[in-house]
């Protein structure tokens, strides 16, 4: 374990930039700097990217036992597989001998990992059990000493598999906390859940992981300007949008250090999004069910870099109907000014072979690389990091701007009393808080703190659990 | 000059001239180059290991799967001026080679050509350089000119390099 000091390291100047991102709860602004410096991304490395709970994969995507694919935790490199016996695992992608890679694909199935360098072996569980003339020359070698290591804790939820390279993280349980009252509403109201469709598209863009982790925790406003287009041409319909008089908004924030928004219409209004017979009330309470079946737009991080998107778009107005999909999105950071796109699409298990073809062009046509949406977001988020790394920004400390909701600026009511779930909630979309939580995650996290205020003083219980059968499927 | 060589000329005429056009972002003279059904698809490219079993090529994840009608629907949006992602728009370069029909059957010529699109958009003198194999299908109307009724690219990245594709390949 590094420092545990409550005190961000690195020099004064950029402790006190960390730290004015402390009072953005208060001040409802952060400092630009934040968004491209090299000093800071080596930091959240550290902090960030080195203590949290990280998502790694989906349980889908490895069906088969020897599944495997390559995946980053920040920036060290682990092997998503399920091993022989189906077990899932997270191992420490680095040979036991000389530490190269042993996955040299991007995935595949094997038994086996053989290391390209000595062809030191290991099964898929990791255990070595090939070392060349071990017994003329490395006689006294424990190999139970050498398998591949496993991700320092790793543990699975509704089919999310995450993994910390930190021994001091809570249990995931504890991590994601109230917040996974979100995460059921959003991936439980489905028989038999969501499955993965083809492998993640990944993409690199100039710019911070924050700036798309911030954006997908809600940010309804930039729909307005960003994405005008894709209104105008009813690619997302303006009645479902954040002026639509008929949806009822939520902004949920303070979630056990998570946020989300969401909006729904009430009495089982909407039609289209996913086949009626796909829904399941069953794993769900009354109210998330309600509020699920109705959903219009539905978007979230999970601290750091884990968001979720749940939206009813239509690919081609004219031809096509108003479907439905599930985006899973992961911001990797490579750098402070560069980002790998991680977006897989996922579908309900149980529909159709044509509602799943459907919702697969649907999410690409929209949230993809190529997608309609997406596209116009990258074209701005560059920008963002390029101004925040200039000379101007350190000299005349320029913030970034989330004041929508703080002090009196807005009507917007906080409805925490009588909304069903937790975290502190507002009825409306058009607000900043679910932004301003993400920020008070990553001080907390710059400054050695648990992400959940609330549950900072509480023991926190070391486990090891592994997916439970449900789980895995 | 033999059947085989108009033929190769005739593909790879019609392939320079829809590449001058997607340059020079005159997208709807494009689409009519575009049959009723066209299928473009665009898919994920994988890094596995030599002699795996699954095609490096996804069959089920893909960068584009778009039918005429979603084709028309990006165009269209194109034409917006809250278009961000092409607004100033991406300047390109697509260089066609090695066209070479590989089967013919009724008024389908399918026909393999290699792309090299050359990207730039920001106030810098960087650029992107996306590349790849495309299978096409040429499909001759009534009067006889050919039409795009297929594409495939087949790109050499498995991690795109460059923001979004906003542009068409």
């Amino acid at each position: 374990m590094g420092d545990t000091s409550n005190q961000v390291s690195g020099s004064r100047d950029v402790r006190d930039v960390v730290e004015d991102v402390g009072r953005v709860a208060e001040t409802g602004e952060v400092p630009s700097r934040i968004h491209n410096d090299r000093e800071i991304h080596e930091v959240e490395l550290e902090r960030v990217f080195g203590e949290m709970w990280v998502f790694v994969g989906h349980v889908s995507e490895i069906p088969e036992p020897g599944d495997y694919a390559k995946r980053y935790v920040g920036d060290s490199p682990f092997i998503f597989v399920r091993d022989e016996t189906g077990e899932i695992r997270v191992l420490f992608d680095s040979c036991q001998h000389r530490g190269t890679t042993v996955v040299r694909a991007e995935q595949g199935n094997t038994s086996h990992f053989r290391c390209p360098y000595h062809n030191w072996t290991y099964k898929n569980t990791g255990e070595l059990v090939g070392v060349p003339y071990k017994n003329e020359f490395y006689q006294e070698l424990d190999t139970c000493e050498h398998a591949l290591e496993s991700a320092t804790q790793v543990d699975s939820y509704r089919g999310l598999v995450f993994a910390t390279i930190s021994e001091s993280a809570p249990p995931l349980e504890e991590y994601l906390g109230d917040f996974t009252w979100y995460l059921d509403l959003n991936l439980g109201f489905v028989e038999d859940g969501f499955e993965v469709v083809g492998e993640p598209i990944r993409w690199e863009i100039d710019t911070n992981w924050k700036i798309g982790a911030d954006n997908f925790t809600g940010d309804s406003y930039h729909t307005l300007a960003t994405h005008k287009s894709a209104m105008d041409l009813d690619i997302f319909p303006p009645e479902l949008s954040a002026t639509g008089a008929e949806r009822a908004p939520a902004d949920v924030t303070n979630c056990s250090g998570h946020s989300c928004m969401l909006a729904y219409l009430e009495n089982g209004t909407l039609t289209g999004g996913y086949p009626p017979e796909v829904f399941s009330a069953d794993g769900l309470s009354a109210d998330q069910f309600e509020i699920a079946r109705g959903l219009v737009s539905s978007v979230g991080t999970v601290f750091p870099n884990l968001s979720f998107l749940q939206m009813n778009l239509n690919a081609d107005p004219d031809d096509r109907e108003v479907t439905a999909f599930l985006n899973l999105r992961k911001w990797q950071p490579l750098g402070p000014k560069k980002t790998q796109l991680w977006n897989w699409i996922l579908v309900p298990r149980t529909a159709s072979e044509e509602f799943k073809e459907r919702a697969y062009d649907t999410g690409i046509a929209t949230f993809s690389i190529s997608g309609s949406f997406e596209v116009d977001d990258f074209a701005v988020w560059d920008g963002i990091a390029e101004a925040a790394g200039s000379t101007y920004v350190k000299k005349h400390r320029s913030t970034s701007n989330f004041q929508m909701g703080v002090g009196e600026m807005s009507d917007s009511a906080d409805i925490s009393e009588e909304w069903p779930g937790p975290g502190d909630v507002y009825d409306t979309n058009l607000e900043d808080g679910t932004m301003r939580t993400f920020y008070q995650s990553w001080y907390r996290a710059m400054t050695h703190r648990r992400i959940d205020a609330e549950r900072e003083d509480a023991p926190s219980k070391r486990r090891d659990r592994r997916p439970n059968q449900e789980e895995r499927r | 000059m033999n059947d085989e060589h108009l033929l190769t000329l005739e593909c790879r005429q019609f392939l320079v001239t829809e590449a001058e056009l997607l340059d020079d972002h005159r997208l709807h003279e494009w689409l009519e180059l575009l049959t009723d059904d066209i299928e473009y698809r665009v898919p994920r490219r994988v890094m596995r290991e030599r002699g795996a079993e699954a095609s490096e090529f996804s069959d089920d994840g893909f960068l584009f799967r778009d039918d005429r009608g979603t084709l028309q629907t990006r165009v269209e949006r194109y034409d917006k001026e809250y278009a961000w992602a092409e607004n100033p728009p991406s300047r390109t370069r697509r260089i066609v080679g090695n066209v070479r029909p590989v089967e013919r059957a009724d008024d389908d010529v399918t026909v393999k050509n290699n792309v090299i699109v050359y990207r730039s958009q920001g106030d810098d003198a960087d650029h992107d350089l996306i590349t790849g194999e495309r299978e096409d299908v040429l499909r001759r109307n009534d009067d006889g000119e050919f039409r795009l009724a297929r594409r495939t690219v087949r790109l050499d990245q498995t991690v795109l390099p460059t923001r979004n594709l906003s542009i068409f390949l």
